[in-house]
């Protein structure tokens, strides 16, 4: 019987939950489908545990921002739950006049909320496995492969966390709903439809002052956000702007529709006609009583916007030059001494042989070892595995690294005079007390030759800065001044006017900086001082053997394990358990990067914040889209007699779906427009301070943004439109 | 037509064959509910006139049919058989377009419970019957200043609905019905939710607007008080026009006691049936 009963409220009030149903149909499917993201990896052709790493990883952190979701989702849930219970007190006062006792009733909504539950759950989840099937061929276009294996995919453990997830939300809103019928009074239950809605009106004066402040209170915001250029998040200035943009948002709205009448209402000959009065009155007693939810709803729109642009802009940063960043097969790295000679308790740390006696101290037997093959990298590694070396590697240049300790960055740029110098100080204080990094012309040529670059030419008592890192372009600029002079071993070299720009080792980044190019006279002569290169990286190339970059990484950890025992002593310290890559206190080699795993890290990469945006950025949109509909369906349920009434007195049926529109659609439009200038500050601030300097624009990531946002918020928007409408044309006919 | 001048309470109507200066014709109405097994009807052929400048009053007992007069006259329900004519127009004939046109440009409405928006301020709830017209801007504050002068609520213009007295709302409502300066308002027994002494004030309100105005008004009431305040009371019954009393040069206090004789011979008899 209760059941029954329970089928035909839902049917009878399916309008009233349509937005609601869909809300957590969309609500499931993304949960699944995003969780499910490990699981699509066995369509793919994955060579390397590199590429499966990045599919778990990317699991792991659906996982981890899936509790924020299922909150986010929770409270979105219980909110229009609510509204609906709201619309129907009267009804279950009619079952308690009846004689129905609470229980029963409680029972009545407990199957209601089941029934609707269970039934978006199964259509919620199968449209998640549809979605998650589409899903994969964006994944496959993330990682630039296609589709191997192209099969069903189905994710149990994404299923259960999102039953798991959705029963406890249930249970929560049943609990919610028993409580709220048991609490009740009769009478109240009775008399909610008759209660009258407050109609919230404010002082004039006082919301134009408060409105006056609260522009005050943003345009400072805006000033000290961009001011502190959000580079850190520490930075008193940031967070004056975070308190400020709350603070003035929230008197904004609410002072806002109190502000626009007075404004409006003076301006007669725009407010007196047609429906516009009634329509402005609407929207500003729904702002005025709904100001809270509004600055809510602006928030987490500012906050998914400002998100999806950004993941998706640091997306390009990672991924774009990945190929630029990466023009060797894989760089070896040695790092010579771990801790600077004066911390490594060595006398006289200033003296060029410091390093060398740090090390000596520090790890005697990378020291033995190295010194044994003058600090050549290929011809340790090429005796460990020589037949292995020789099947896989085609060519290989070292690059070694050289300081002189009392030859500082800052001590150079004094040069160039004060402003440079405070620049450089501006830019990175750390730089200017940093030796400066030194690398033989030779070195370099040799490397350029490798991957086919025109040698450099220098001329004589000359030297040149490389950098290729774009946030260091401006001090490289400051450098490459032939009026500042370096004074190596009692030769004095002038700077070349001439930029080199050209990646040295592999890296995520295009990451050489300010690295000094001298003639290998001026090195040999640092070297015979008694110092040894502070890092070497040997840049290698795999031979043209058959076999695929992934099988030739495996080589080469092969030849690294086979230099570099995996059981020895000094591998086991520091270094990551499964990362047999990092040997830090071992020589030749102490990390290892290949071009194929760094390509592979930054499509994962890129997998991972576009999904991560777009989940983000989906469920925070729903959200605030779906609380916006239900508080307008809400309000246009609750001024059907003003709509009736409108009817009576002539308003033709035209008139009233025109005003409904505008009502409908400023509501939408005002969280979102406020949202949007928010967001448009704090994008185009990162964009200045971050995306400019790393050389990327966020104009795609905008336009995918606002694609997103057109699509869902909209959409939202049309659906909150037609069902008012029918709502109310249906209030008028059935007169 | 001769058939309808049949209806011996209208033959002796002067002024109807006068067309012109006639608002309001009934003929031959009739509203027929339910389904073909079991048909009430809630009008069953009433006919009648409304001169222009006239305060007719309708009375009857709870379930008389004169609610469904009132919807069929302004337009909100559809009679099933016969003729409605408002200044010379067969409103029955109407598309619904044309009907809201026509409620908006010809009627205006006065209701028991008020029915004013209560988002809007006085002024805004009067000037919305002449903003959906399209009157030009500048036009409405004067004419809204000038109606809310002269039925007393001035001072009442910039509150709230809920910040007024029921009498108050109630003129204000009464102003919105006049404002567009209709062929025809229709009051639905305007009096009912007001205490007595502003249900007076709003009767000579009503009063001051026929006779000052020359505003036509058609008003449903229970209340003999109510309609003594008219010039002619139509009294219905079973979806029948069941007496008509007119008012002629009597001063209100007879008027009253006639109106009360024929209330209380109607109830009388409703006696003797139960």
């Amino acid at each position: 019987m209760l059941l029954k009963l329970a089928w035909r409220n839902i049917r009878h009030s399916v309008r009233d939950y349509a937005i609601y149903f869909l809300t957590l149909l969309f609500g499931v499917a993304v949960f699944y489908a995003f969780n499910s993201i490990g699981s699509q990896e066995v369509m793919f052709d994955l060579e390397a545990a590199a590429d499966a790493r990045q599919f778990e990883t990317t699991q792991q952190f659906m996982q981890m921002f899936s509790g924020l979701i299922a909150c986010v989702l929770g409270f979105l849930i219980l909110y229009s739950n609510g509204f609906l219970i709201r619309r129907r007190k009267r009804e279950f006062g009619t079952y308690m006049l009846l004689g129905m006792p609470a229980s029963r009733v409680s029972a009545i909504m407990l199957i209601e909320t089941l029934l609707i539950g269970l039934a978006s759950l199964v259509l919620g989840l199968a449209a998640g496995i549809l979605l998650s099937h589409l899903m994969s061929f964006l994944t496959a276009s993330l990682f630039g492969t296609t589709i191997m294996n192209y099969q069903f995919v189905f994710s149990a453990e994404a299923l259960t966390l999102t039953i798991t997830c959705f029963a406890v939300i249930f249970v929560i809103v049943a609990l919610f709903n028993t409580l709220m019928v048991n609490r009740q009074k009769l009478i109240d239950l009775l008399h909610a439809n008759a209660k009258n809605q407050k109609v919230a009106v404010r002082n004039p004066w006082v919301c134009l002052v408060a409105f006056v402040a609260s522009i005050a209170i943003l345009a400072y915001s805006y000033e000290q956000l961009i001011e502190s250029g959000m580079v850190m998040m520490d930075d008193p200035r940031f967070h004056r702007a975070t308190i400020g943009m709350l603070v003035g948002t929230f008197i904004l709205f609410w002072s806002l529709a109190g502000f626009v009448i007075a404004l409006i209402t003076r301006a007669r000959g725009i407010y007196l006609r047609g429906l516009v009065p009634f329509a402005v009155r609407q929207i500003a007693s729904r702002v005025n009583t709904a100001f809270v939810s509004l600055w809510a709803i602006c928030v987490m729109l500012f906050f998914s916007i400002t998100t999806f642009s950004v993941g998706m802009g640091l997306v390009s940063v990672f991924t774009d030059g990945i190929e630029e960043a990466n023009p060797y097969s894989a760089s070896l790295i040695s790092w010579m001494y771990m801790d600077e000679p004066e911390d490594a308790g060595v006398d006289d740390p200033s003296a060029l042989d410091a390093g060398a006696r740090a090390m000596q101290v520090e790890h005697p037997e990378a020291y033995a070892n190295g010194m044994s093959h003058e600090w050549d990298m290929s011809s340790a590694l090429r005796e460990a595995a020589p037949d292995l070396w020789e099947q896989t590697i085609s060519a290989s240049t070292q690059l070694s690294f050289y300081e002189i300790p009392s030859l500082t960055y800052g001590g150079v740029i004094e040069q160039a005079g004060s402003e440079a110098a405070e620049r450089m100080k501006e830019f990175s204080s750390f730089l200017t007390a940093s030796p400066l990094t030194l690398l033989s012309l030779e070195d370099l040529n040799a490397t350029r030759t490798m991957i086919g670059l025109e040698p450099i030419q220098l001329e004589s008592g000359r030297c040149a800065i490389v950098n290729n890192m774009e946030m260091a372009d401006g001090i490289a600029k400051d450098m490459a001044n032939p009026s500042i002079t370096l004074d190596i071993m009692g030769t004095p070299l002038a700077f070349s006017d001439e930029i080199i720009d050209m990646q040295l080792e592999d890296s995520s980044l295009k990451t050489t900086a300010l690295v000094v190019i001298v003639p290998e006279s001026a090195i040999g002569e640092v070297r015979a001082a008694g110092a040894i290169p502070e890092r070497c990286v040997l840049d290698v190339m795999y031979a043209d053997n058959g076999k695929t970059e992934a099988q030739n990484d495996q080589t080469l950890k092969t030849i690294l394990e086979a230099a570099q025992p995996i059981d020895a002593d000094a591998r086991q310290q520091d270094a990551p358990a499964d990362a047999p890559q990092y040997a830090f206190l071992m020589w030749p080699v102490s990390q290892a990067i290949t071009a194929y795993e760094m390509v592979a890290q930054a499509s994962g990469l890129k997998m991972l914040i576009t999904y991560l945006a777009l989940y983000i950025g989906f469920v925070f949109l729903i959200s605030t889209a779906a609380v916006l509909a239900v508080q307008q369906l809400s309000n246009t349920a609750d001024s059907l007699p003003r709509y009736q009434m409108l009817s009576r007195i002539g308003c033709s049926q035209r008139m009233i779906d025109r005003s409904l529109l505008v009502q409908v659609l400023v509501y939408f439009l005002l969280p979102l427009g406020v949202a949007l200038c928010h967001a448009s500050c704090a994008i185009s601030v990162l964009s200045k301070e971050l995306f400019d300097a790393l050389g990327t624009s966020v104009i795609g990531p905008i336009g995918m943004a606002a694609a997103l946002v057109g699509i869902i918020y909209g959409g939202y928007f049309l659906v909150t439109y037609l069902t008012s409408r029918s709502v109310v044309n249906g209030s008028l006919h059935a007169r | 037509m001769t058939e309808i001048y049949a209806t011996p309470q209208n033959a002796v109507h002067v002024g109807t064959s006068n067309a012109p200066a006639t608002a309001l014709s009934v003929r031959q109405a009739k509203k027929a509910y339910g389904t073909r097994d079991s048909i009430t009807h809630a009008l069953d052929g009433v006919s009648f006139d409304i001169a222009k400048g006239e305060f007719v009053g309708i009375m009857g007992p709870s379930g008389s049919g004169k609610t469904t007069l009132l919807n069929c006259v302004s337009t909100i329900d559809k009679v099933t058989s016969g003729q409605i004519v408002v200044d010379g127009k067969d409103i029955t004939t109407l598309s619904k377009r044309a009907l809201a046109k026509f409620r908006r440009d010809e009627l205006g409405f006065i209701f028991q419970d008020f029915n004013l928006l209560d988002t809007l301020n006085g002024m805004e709830n009067i000037a919305l019957a002449l903003t959906i017209k399209h009157v030009a801007p500048a036009e409405i504050a004067t004419r809204v200043q000038n109606i809310a002068a002269a039925l007393g609520v001035a001072d009442v213009l910039k509150r709230y609905p809920n910040q007024m007295s029921g009498g108050q709302k109630q003129r204000v409502a009464a102003a919105r019905a006049i404002v567009g300066d209709p062929k025809l308002i229709l009051a639905d027994e305007p009096t009912g939710a007001l205490d007595s002494r502003s249900a007076a004030v709003l009767l000579e309100t009503l009063e001051m607007m026929n006779q000052k105005m020359g505003a036509t008004i058609m008003m449903v009431t229970h209340d003999s008080y109510a309609a003594s305040f008219t010039n002619r009371v139509l009294f219905i019954k079973d979806g029948r026009l069941f007496n008509e009393i007119r008012r002629g040069t009597m001063p209100r206090e007879e008027f009253f006691a006639r109106i009360m004789e024929v209330v209380s011979f109607l109830g009388g008899e409703v006696g003797h049936v139960a």
